[in-house]
């Protein structure tokens, strides 16, 4: 059988037979003293406990080193230049940087099974399923985060998405750890399910997803042009899963669709934000894409296209959905005013903190944008409205931050003079720095 | 072998690769040259399929990069001018690796011999490449680039570092390259180096080719000719302004210089009307114009286009 020379070279670089007795014996050690010391489970608990530190922390790291190895010892040209599809790439560098971690962690998940005394055979499996899917989750999550940090970080010293990265993982081990925790089963579109067995699942489809995550963003390293569809395809499935929450069977349809279309309005402006602020922005995005319409090149436009436009692009959808379900029958003008123009000026909110990340990304020097850009954002929804309420200028407060939900008529129109003033702003930016081509000297 | 047209590659605010089209034949080496920051590396990244351009085309042995990139690495070598390697691997670790993660499935074991005995690492297979000095770890990386054969092999300052009797082994070993049918690209700032294995160049300026042309005498258009005269030399210059084929004329005192346009047979009609004309010629004869004064006459030059 032919293996993956990916996966052999890092096989050459991390499997050996001293690293093997070094974290055999150590893992041994571990578990005997603390069978000779604790009382029942306790080395199954341990046996857990060296699983999260090997095969998520320490894999983890690998994970993501697999990548930043190859930025700071300047190989990742010759990667480029190789035949291999993303595909090898991917599992290649996800599986074969952190075999050392998996071997502990077999290691400790083996001990776990054999160790814990009260669970059936099938739950102690669904446990080591849930440990095996959190473990690629979190190696395929710092992949990804090195990945998308190579365009921006040519050194491999990537630390904002690094940090994009631990953010997203808190939120996840939040959202799992308040249904595990919390008694009684998930109800989900109205039906009850067993809470471990749907954290089983959900954690298995979203390890898969991230894989996959992976497998994209090699495609974009490895200059294999791809479409945003599987972006498009993500923030659906969220959209979906966490509908699922808060829809119940018993709703009339148009209710039901109300809240999917504000579901997926707040997880593709959520997408907007997260893909915006970690990913690589291209300053000649818009030169780019200008070209390929002008010349009708459709196909180049799609492959293109950055993830958070695909991502506006689709909240775009589901606001227009959110204000076209108010008007149904069903429901009052002031419904339309609440909960439409609520949505428009969301959407508003998004589109004008995107161009005010790009005013920033135009300027003269390409470090701290976000930085810059974040500060900005806090000036405008939180120091400068409190000034001016804290002196009484209630009225004057609303120019920069309206009030969206008391008046949303008037919040939507001051947020698009927003987005026209900061357009231009930016606009006039683009066209000093970025448009006005000239030839090197 | 590598065909681009319209090629246009942009930083922010600066046009790197200016509508650049250019033709290299195949089995060809060839010098491209250009002072520093004249876009010689980005056209290069462009030609490998490392950077997408704004707008053109570039076919490399049939294969359209920009649309392809991936399909056309199995035909193209790159090693870029800081390139890195993996330390802690071995010579022949390293040399395997690139033959599988270029395709090569079979006779692993013979390519990977074969290369080393070309770049004469054979005695370092088994030396971990962190331990080999910067000479052998240039060889290692020119290895990793062509041990799949490809067809193209672009190199961006593959000399830069090496002394000179690695030098003279790097040159040797690209004409060895060139007669077994692949074609080079090489840019070098060490141009007498390039004037021993390069069979054409290609100059570029400010993002622009200014110039591609072959080189040695037997492919020139026009030549320059150095003419000793047993007087002064003002009479002769007129009769040499006078004549069609006589792109230049300078002068000082009895010697002239002067650029003719065509071959054997109009350096011959030019030294016969000389002589018929009774100019006090005493010796002619054609200048070979070595890489340095051609390149530097390039870049004086305005630009072609």
């Amino acid at each position: 059988m032919k293996l993956n020379p990916e996966f052999r070279r890092n096989l050459w670089l991390e499997w050996n037979v001293h690293r093997l007795i070094l974290v055999g014996g150590t893992l041994a050690g571990i578990f005997v003293l603390v069978r000779y010391l604790g009382t029942d489970n306790i080395v199954a608990n341990v046996a857990l406990a060296m699983f999260v530190l090997t095969t998520m922390a320490w894999g983890g790291h690998r994970a993501g080193d697999s990548m930043l190895d190859e930025l700071r010892e300047r190989t990742w040209d010759s990667q480029r230049m190789s035949a291999l599809d993303p595909w090898s790439m991917t599992w290649g560098k996800l599986f074969g940087a952190t075999v050392m971690p998996w071997f502990a962690g077999a290691i400790s998940l083996a001990v776990y099974f054999f160790e814990r005394q009260g669970p059936t055979v099938l739950d102690r499996l669904q446990v080591v399923t849930v440990c095996v899917a959190g473990g690629i989750l979190i190696q395929a999550l710092s992949l990804i985060g090195a990945l998308v940090g190579t365009r921006s970080d040519k050194q491999g010293k990537s630390t904002l998405t690094s940090w994009a990265a631990v953010g997203v993982l808190a939120l996840l081990s939040g959202y799992f750890s308040i249904y595990y925790r919390s008694d009684g089963p998930v109800v989900w579109y109205g039906d009850e399910y067993e809470r471990f067995n749907f954290l089983t699942v959900s954690l298995t489809a979203l390890s898969i997803w991230m894989t996959f995550g992976v497998y994209r963003t090699m495609n974009a390293e490895l200059a294999v042009a791809t479409r945003p569809w599987a972006w498009i395809a993500f923030v659906v499935y969220l959209t979906v899963y966490f509908s699922g929450t808060f829809i119940s069977s018993s709703w009339p349809l148009t209710r039901s669709l109300s809240v999917f279309a504000g579901m997926g309005l707040a997880v593709c402006i959520g997408g907007t934000y997260v893909s915006a602020f970690a990913l690589y922005r291209d300053p000649l995005t818009f030169r780019r894409l200008r070209t390929y319409a002008e010349t009708g090149k459709w196909r180049r436009f799609l492959e293109e296209t950055p993830i958070w436009m695909a991502s506006l692009s689709a909240a775009t959808v589901f606001m227009v959905a959110c204000a076209a379900l108010v008007l149904g029958p069903r429901y009052s003008a002031e419904r339309v005013e609440t909960i439409g123009l609520t949505a428009i000026t969301i959407w508003l909110y998004a589109v004008r903190d995107v161009i005010l990340l790009f005013y920033f990304t135009y300027g003269p020097s390409h470090r701290r944008v976000e930085t810059s850009t974040v500060i900005c954002l806090a000036l405008l929804y939180w120091v400068v409205p409190s000034i001016f309420e804290s002196m009484g200028l209630l009225k004057v407060s609303w120019l920069v931050r309206p009030p969206m939900w008391d008046r949303p008529i008037l919040a939507a129109v001051i947020i698009a003079v927003h987005v026209i003033v900061f357009g231009a702003l930016c606009y006039g930016r683009y066209r000093q720095r970025i448009a006005p081509t000239v030839r090197v000297s | 072998m590598i065909e681009v047209k319209d090629l246009i590659f942009e930083y922010p605010g600066q046009r790197a690769i200016d509508d650049v089209g250019f033709f290299i034949e195949r089995d060809s080496v060839t010098a491209l040259v250009g002072p520093n920051g004249a876009g010689k590396t980005t056209l290069m990244r462009c030609l490998c399929g490392l950077e997408r351009p704004l707008s053109g085309t570039i076919v490399v042995d049939g294969i359209d990069v920009v649309e392809q990139p991936r399909r056309s690495h199995e035909r193209i070598g790159y090693l870029s001018d800081f390139f890195g390697l993996y330390d802690d691997l071995h010579v022949q670790q390293c040399l395997r690796y690139a033959a599988e993660a270029n395709g090569m499935t079979s006779d692993l074991t013979d390519s990977v011999a074969q290369t080393a005995a070309r770049l004469g690492l054979t005695d370092r297979l088994n030396q971990r490449v962190g331990e080999l000095s910067r000479g052998l770890r240039q060889r290692v990386a020119i290895g990793q680039a062509m041990i799949h054969n490809p067809r193209v092999l672009v190199l961006d300052e593959p000399a830069s570092g090496l002394d000179p009797e690695a030098r003279h082994d790097l040159a040797e070993l690209f004409k060895v390259l060139q007669v077994s049918g692949m074609t080079l690209l090489v840019s070098s700032h060490i141009l007498a180096e390039l004037e021993t294995y390069a069979t054409e160049m290609l100059v570029i300026r400010d993002g622009r080719i200014i110039e591609q042309r072959k080189l040695g005498a037997r492919h020139a258009a026009h030549h320059f000719v150095a003419i000793d005269c047993a007087t002064d030399a003002a009479d002769t210059c007129a009769l040499l302004s006078a004549r069609p084929e006589i792109r230049s004329v300078t002068s000082d005192r009895n010697r002239i210089r002067c650029e003719i346009s065509g071959g054997d047979d109009a350096q011959r009609r030019l030294l016969k009307y000389l002589i018929d004309s009774g100019a006090p010629i005493v010796n002619f004869s054609i200048v070979e114009r070595d890489l340095q004064r051609s390149y530097l006459e390039s870049i004086k030059e305005p630009s072609a286009t």
